[in-house]
């Protein structure tokens, strides 16, 4: 999962800043403040990842074929100034399965087997690395007087770290010399992972400083490094260059998996139209509308479904509606099936009975909870019933989920009742704690969620509270942000083991409802 | 500045007042003066008992049948518990408003509260005179809140300098001394504030003590860590008892504070500081200052709170500070750090 994220000279952020994410880490901070940003973070980051793109395309306006969204490097940098670096990292925690690195090497035909061939090296990352990183540093295009001649952000360099240590520094050199001259790195011989392949004397890393490793390598911008360490790059000669390109190569696409595995839920969710035919699969793109989760609900098992309605009934949110899928068929259709069913006449006919689900449509409605298991009873459009429902049920399906990832929600308790808000708190611990293990970045104005939280905090420490619902102090990281003269400032505020904030909260977000009743 | 408050449960009991009217009236005016929205609460709530009363008071609270005044006394509690310290059980277990009330005089004989607030058929029944005791009627009259607020303007006389910061010093965990001349000619000060803290009665901790001074620049790094060792030293013979004592040398700064709170934990048992009270001061008491001369204190405020935690006490700004050993006078070493410049 995505554990940490490293921002500075974006948006409003100018010093830098380190976000540790832990299980549920919560966002708070007045209107403006700039909890967005941390998750405009994370997509820029993405984006530049993936398609080498210094260019940010809002995932919401991107839904609904708004390419106006499309946010470019001068948008983002902090105080659109040009000049400016900026500096996004990403840190994600290594899995077993993340940890075999397969080096490739085409070595010297001179020095080497008789045959020459390609020899590979798998090795396995020791388990004390336990965290990947890598930290872009963007800028616009400059020459050789430092002055911006494109408004484009170019990806000038990056650092790639494991265990927190940065390893290997790439820079491009055409940043710092005006003219094309390929791509020049810098690995720490001290990193611990470098080292203790050094010691093993088969690989010597003393020679390894300022090596290029793509000469004469004019890719269009949007191409940038990416490109310079996929699969089809020239691959380097030098054993222990290839394993530094083996590590790079791992920590992109870790990265990579990891930030396409996460979800990202704007702050409006959007509700079905009526004509709409829900999608058999979901993208990251109908997920920051909400809209994925319908898609999903529609096609999904039982036991999922009878998990969203768990959420949705009256032990938990108290919606007093559950969800129900209904399959729509064409009539003679139906009637042919039957028939043929009936005579077993006709095998072609058989087949194609098989093949009716796939032609049906799908559709995803909620009955009253009172009156759910009665044939009759009326199958509810999601905009038939209150606001809030149909914006809270993105995100309890984003939570139960049978694909574990990183979800980043904007309001997850937008348009519900304090109750229910209390209820959400509940719902996000549950999720990771089950055996999904999901991780949650919520924006949130929401006093009610954050005192369940707390609550459960306490109640886990006492040992009174049922295993699916224990939290410990680590598991949440709270950040308030607010705008200083322009800037924006993060400050963590930890829990204790009683629930209670270790640092003052900085405002009186906690003392309203006091104020208001002695008001 | 800070002062203590002892509340009886009959203080949110419908039969102590005249009408709801009356009560929620009382409440409104507790909670206008016990947390004014401008600024610090210059009181702190005591839970006597080992921490049995506020949970008595909040059952009583539950208790309550008018819906308002419930609401009311509801939220005035919640903040009241927010302010809390404990303080060790004296007595049999109170079973009644009268065996609150005489708890909370034998806990005040022994460790002094500021104002005792109990329903007037209580106190009668009491039959004690003591100028700290007070009907909860009595809390609408301003001469109450007396001496109660976010500051101060006391004489540059170190017993009147203590007896404003007895409360803090009684009830923390842990308390930090930052003064840039905490280690030269405000050691006194100093002196005074570890003599105070460290007498305390059987069932209150003795706190651990951070001094924070000014490594200054006429000095060599060995002189200030001589002064060190001095100062620490005199703070020992002091009191039999020692508690742990830090000093750090910082470069130059100007601000004079005492912070002081609570040791909590994390669910990784990590024990952690929180900060919980300070006052910053403009001048503190020396030996050779004129005793009618006043100064300036003030409560500190939640973002000066938080500014002090960031600049000397967190983590982060210690990093970069050069540790000096000293040997204490038991033999056993004592860390001194000196921030490097």
């Amino acid at each position: 999962m995505i554990t940490g994220i490293s921002i500075e000279n974006f948006k409003g952020v100018r010093d830098r800043i380190h976000l540790g994410l832990r299980p549920i880490t919560l966002l708070f901070g007045a209107n403006s403040a700039g909890k967005s940003t941390v998750t405009d973070a994370l997509n820029f980051f993405e984006s530049v990842l993936t398609a080498g793109s210094a260019t940010f395309r809002d995932l919401t306006a991107a839904e609904n074929g708004d390419a106006r969204n499309e946010l470019s490097f001068e948008r983002l940098v902090h105080n659109h100034d040009l000049s400016q670096v900026m500096r996004l990292g990403v840190e994600c925690e290594l899995t077993q399965g993340d940890r075999n690195v397969s080096v490739n090497s085409m070595e010297d035909t001179a020095s080497s087997s008789d045959w020459g061939g390609p020899t590979s090296y798998e090795i396995s990352l020791p388990d004390e690395f336990r965290s990947i990183s890598i930290e872009f540093e963007i800028s616009s295009i400059l020459d050789g007087r430092d002055h911006a001649t494109s408004r484009t952000g170019f990806l000038r360099g990056f650092t790639v770290s494991y265990n927190d240590e940065p390893m290997v520094h790439v820079v491009d050199r055409r940043q710092k010399h005006g003219h094309l001259n390929g791509y020049e790195w810098t690995a720490d011989l001290n990193h611990p992972l470098l080292s203790e392949i050094d010691q093993s004397g088969e690989i010597q890393f003393s020679n390894i400083h300022h090596r290029i490793i793509a000469d004469d390598h004019d890719p269009p911008l949007k191409d940038g490094f990416y490109q310079a360490f996929s699969e089809q790059e020239e691959i380097p000669s030098d054993p222990a260059a290839t394993f530094l390109n083996a590590f790079v190569l791992k920590a992109f696409r870790t990265l990579k998996l990891r930030l396409s595995q996460r979800r990202t839920i704007g702050g409006i969710r959007d509700i079905p139209h009526r004509d709409s035919i829900p999608m058999p699969c979901n993208t990251s793109m109908r997920w920051s509308n909400g809209l994925a989760a319908w898609d999903y609900l529609a096609h999904c098992d039982r036991r999922s479904l009878d998990k969203v309605n768990y959420w949705l009934g009256s032990e938990r949110l108290g919606a007093r509606y559950q969800l129900k899928q209904r399959v729509l068929v064409d009539f003679q259709d139906c009637v042919d099936h039957v028939r043929a069913f009936e005579q077993h006449e006709d095998p072609a006919r058989m087949q194609s009975h098989f093949e009716l689900q796939h032609r049906s449509e799908r559709r995803i409605g909620l009955v009253p909870e009172y009156d759910q298991f009665h044939d009759e009873s009326p199958f509810l459009h999601p905009s038939e019933v209150g606001t809030g429902l149909s914006q809270i049920i993105p995100v309890i399906v984003a939570c139960i989920h049978p694909d574990p990832c990183f979800s980043s929600i904007a309001q997850p308790d937008l348009h519900l009742h304090p109750r229910l808000q209390s209820e959400l708190g509940d719902l996000f611990i549950h999720s990771f704690n089950t055996d999904q293990r999901n991780r949650f970045l919520l924006e949130t104005h929401s006093e009610h969620l954050i005192l369940r939280i707390l609550r459960r905090i306490r109640e886990t420490h006492a040992g009174t509270v049922r295993e699916e619902l224990k939290i410990a102090t680590d598991d949440l990281a709270i950040y308030y942000i607010s705008q200083d003269k322009g800037f924006t400032q993060i400050q963590m505020i930890e829990a204790d083991v009683r629930g209670e904030f270790i640092q003052p909260w900085p405002d009186d977000f906690f003392e309203l409802d006091f104020y208001e009743r002695f008001g | 500045m800070l002062t203590e408050f002892a509340f009886t449960p009959g203080v949110f009991e419908r039969e102590s007042y005249e009408s709801d009217k009356v009560w929620s009236d009382t409440l409104r005016a507790l909670a206008a003066e016990m947390f004014p929205r401008t600024g610090p609460s210059p009181v702190v709530a005591s839970d006597l008992f080992s921490g049995s009363l506020l949970p008595e008071i909040r059952k009583q609270v539950r208790r309550i049948e008018n819906d308002n005044v419930r609401f009311l006394a509801d939220g005035l509690l919640t903040k009241i518990q927010q302010v809390a310290v404990q303080r060790p059980g004296m007595r049999n277990w109170p079973e009644s408003d009268l065996d609150w009330f005489q708890e909370s005089l034998a806990s005040h004989r022994d460790e002094p509260i500021g104002r005792i607030v109990s329903t007037r058929s209580t106190i009668e029944s009491g039959e004690i005179s003591d100028p700290s005791v007070y009907p909860v009627e009595d809390t609408n009259e301003d001469k109450f809140w007396n001496g109660i607020g976010m500051s101060s303007s006391p004489h540059l006389i170190a017993d009147e300098q203590m007896n404003l910061l007895r409360t803090m010093l009684l009830h923390a965990d842990w308390i930090a001394i930052i003064n840039p001349y905490s280690v030269d000619n405000e050691r006194a000060f100093v002196r005074a504030i570890y003599a105070n803290a460290t007498t305390r009665k059987p069932g209150y901790d003795v706190p651990d003590f951070e001094i924070h001074g000014q490594l200054d620049g006429r000095f060599e790094a060995s002189s200030q860590q001589s002064n060190a060792e001095d100062l620490k030293k005199s703070l020992a013979i002091i009191h039999s008892i020692e508690s742990n004592i830090s000093i750090f040398f910082w470069p130059k700064f100007l601000d004079r504070y005492v912070v002081a709170g609570t040791y909590t934990s994390t669910s990784s048992e990590v024990k952690r500081k929180k900060i919980r009270w300070g006052v910053s001061m403009s001048h503190v008491a020396r030996d050779n200052d004129q005793p009618d001369v006043r100064t300036s204190w003030h409560l500190m405020q939640k973002d000066g709170l938080r500014h002090v935690e960031s600049k000397f006490l967190s983590a982060e700004s210690r990093e970069s500070i050069q540790s000096i050993e000293i040997g204490s006078s038991d033999g056993s070493v004592r860390r001194a750090q000196r921030k490097v410049f």
